[in-house]
């Protein structure tokens, strides 16, 4: 399967969409996350031997956590190689799709606030809580991934969660006054 | 409490599972590679990896041309010495006879005194060199003129810079230079068709095609790397405009400019001076990074030294001071007030100036395509001597220039 270049591109067309999803929670620029999602891919795929497949039922899900494993490290990797610096400058609307009648366009437009919420969040404090609350990460695991103590992935969480309901509350607030 | 925070996780989880993200086109060309393992590097180190290769390749361009260069030199010496020996053997036609007649009388006359010892030698010649300067003086001079100096000069500084002396036949190089002068001043000395030949120099040196002393002018342009303190880079900018100068001689010239060049550059917000901004900012609020761009105009004085100078190419030093006028300059900010970050954008179009504002070095190669045109190469580095823009920014800047250069004879 590791030279199969067919199966390869297969993988990379159908999930692509899945790990930009994951990997631009944790990097704000959108090209820099696109290029973090192939780097991501190159990895995998130089690894796939290592992927396992013990149950035909599940390895789908299976199969979709290690490439979700994979989309982080490499995610965290470039944060760190930033040294998790602040970036500046807005996301650019071109990166949202715009939703279609069919959907419900204003949840849809709900989550992407939420998620520029998320993205504003300074670097640190964005992982941990990517890590943490999103993926489902223990704070040991982090400490390990971010080579951080636990106390400060713990203080980075509960500061990301305060700022987070700050800008919650003053994103309601915008909405209310437009109202 | 724990509750507000279990609501706020589970309603970001689904926004983090269904937010309305555009997926782009494709980019299974670019990973293809990689994947292969043709490239076992990631996709984000292709960028380094295509500078560290220009790199190497302006270097083994640079080996080339010293290659090139140092065998040109052996060939032209080469050359010079088989040059030499012909311009010996080769007297005038129309006296040719007379002067193997001479030749030959002279050898037969010199001939015992190059077989004793060196000093009693050298003692018979330098009589015989009096002689002959004496009777140069007084008679000859009229007939041989300045020509005659010109060409025992010429000839001595050729041999002397050739070493030919120690490499032709041992009777006519004994080491013995007055006696070399008199075997050369008797064979010249009644040929009135060694003054109509170019002096011995210019038949040997060949014609540097370089050596133009008078003004020149361009246009260059090319992408340029700013940083302020060793940051890193992000973006790429440009610098184009007019460049013109005059050479003094065949390696000095003196060159000025006036180029128009964006800069873009990030930083952290310790190296960005709030003097200049601070009244239009609130108070309290802290800079913790920018990034921005810069628009310019370039005015650059410096002087340039040429080496390694061939008939149709030379290599190429320059140092020199820039100045800058601003004519635009946009930051993003991200700052900080009471603890809450907020990103800010400014736009400034005051035309502050920074004179010498930075110490400029390149290094380059130039190369004749016509006449008096030339194709410039110039990678060059600023390094700041003060500070730049509303921010008052150390830039560090680079890049590789490249240029039409016309010469005006």
């Amino acid at each position: 399967m590791a030279n199969d270049h067919k199966h390869q591109r297969m993988l990379y067309e159908q999930y692509r969409g899945y790990a930009l999803r994951i990997v631009f929670r944790y990097i704000y620029r959108y090209e820099k996350a696109v290029d973090v999602v192939n780097d991501g891919f190159v990895k995998l795929f130089a690894g796939i031997s290592k992927f396992r497949m013990d149950n035909d039922d599940d390895i789908e899900k299976i199969w979709m956590g290690w490439m979700k494993r994979i989309m982080i490290n490499v995610a965290i990797d470039e944060l760190r190689k930033g040294n998790m610096s602040p970036e500046i400058g807005g996301i650019p609307e071109w990166v949202w799709e715009i939703p279609d009648n069919s959907q419900d366009a204003g949840q849809l437009l709900l989550y992407k606030d939420l998620i520029i919420l998320i993205k504003e969040l300074p670097p640190a404090y964005r992982a941990v809580f990517n890590l943490y609350v999103i993926d489902g990460y223990s704070h040991s695991e982090i400490a390990d991934i971010m080579n951080i103590a636990v106390g400060t992935s713990k203080s980075n969480l509960s500061k990301a969660r305060l700022l987070l309901q700050k800008s919650i509350k003053k994103m309601e607030e915008g909405k209310l006054c437009r109202i | 409490m724990q509750d507000l925070n279990q609501n706020m996780d589970e309603l970001l989880r689904k926004a983090a599972e269904h937010y309305p993200l555009k997926i782009n086109k494709s980019e299974w060309e670019t990973i293809a590679p990689s994947v292969a393992g043709t490239a076992d590097k990631p996709a984000s180190r292709k960028k380094n990896v295509f500078i560290k290769k220009i790199i190497s390749l302006f270097i083994f361009f640079i080996a080339l041309l010293l290659a090139d260069s140092f065998i040109n030199r052996s060939l032209k010496k080469s050359e010079l010495r088989h040059s030499f020996a012909e311009k010996k053997s080769s007297v005038p036609s129309s006296n040719q006879n007379d002067v193997s007649k001479r030749s030959r009388i002279k050898k037969e006359q010199d001939q015992p005194a190059l077989q004793v010892p060196f000093s009693e030698t050298r003692i018979k010649n330098d009589d015989i060199a009096d002689k002959k300067n004496l009777l140069l003086n007084k008679k000859d001079e009229s007939i041989i003129g300045t020509d005659y100096q010109q060409t025992k000069n010429s000839f001595y500084q050729s041999a002397k810079a050739e070493n030919i002396f120690n490499t032709h036949n041992s009777i006519s190089f004994t080491g013995n230079k007055e006696l070399i002068e008199h075997l050369l001043l008797s064979v010249n000395k009644n040929l009135p068709v060694l003054k109509q030949q170019p002096p011995v120099e210019t038949a040997l040196k060949p014609g540097k095609i370089f050596q133009q002393k008078g003004f020149y002018a361009g246009v260059v342009t090319g992408p340029l790397f700013d940083e302020v303190k060793n940051q890193g880079l992000k973006k790429t900018g440009f610098s184009a405009g007019l460049v013109a100068g005059y050479r003094f001689n065949d390696h000095w010239s003196f060159e000025s400019g006036l180029l128009f060049a964006k800069k873009p550059y990030f930083s952290t917000g310790k190296y960005f001076s709030m003097d200049k901004v601070g009244g239009s900012m609130p108070q309290g609020m802290e800079i913790l990074s920018l990034e921005g761009k810069n628009v310019m105009l370039e005015i650059p004085v410096k002087l340039k030294y040429e080496f390694l100078q061939q008939s149709n190419h030379h290599l190429f030093t320059t140092a020199g001071l820039s100045s800058f006028i601003n004519t635009n300059e946009k930051n993003n900010y991200l700052t900080a007030m009471n603890g809450v970050q907020q990103t800010m954008i400014s736009s400034y179009k005051n035309r502050s100036r920074s004179a010498a504002a930075t110490l400029d070095f390149s290094a380059g190669y130039e190369f004749k395509i016509g006449k008096s045109d030339h194709i410039r190469i110039e990678p060059y580095i600023q390094v700041p001597l003060k500070g730049m823009g509303v921010g008052s920014m150390p830039m560090k800047s680079s890049g590789i220039r490249l240029g039409l250069i016309k010469f005006f004879n």
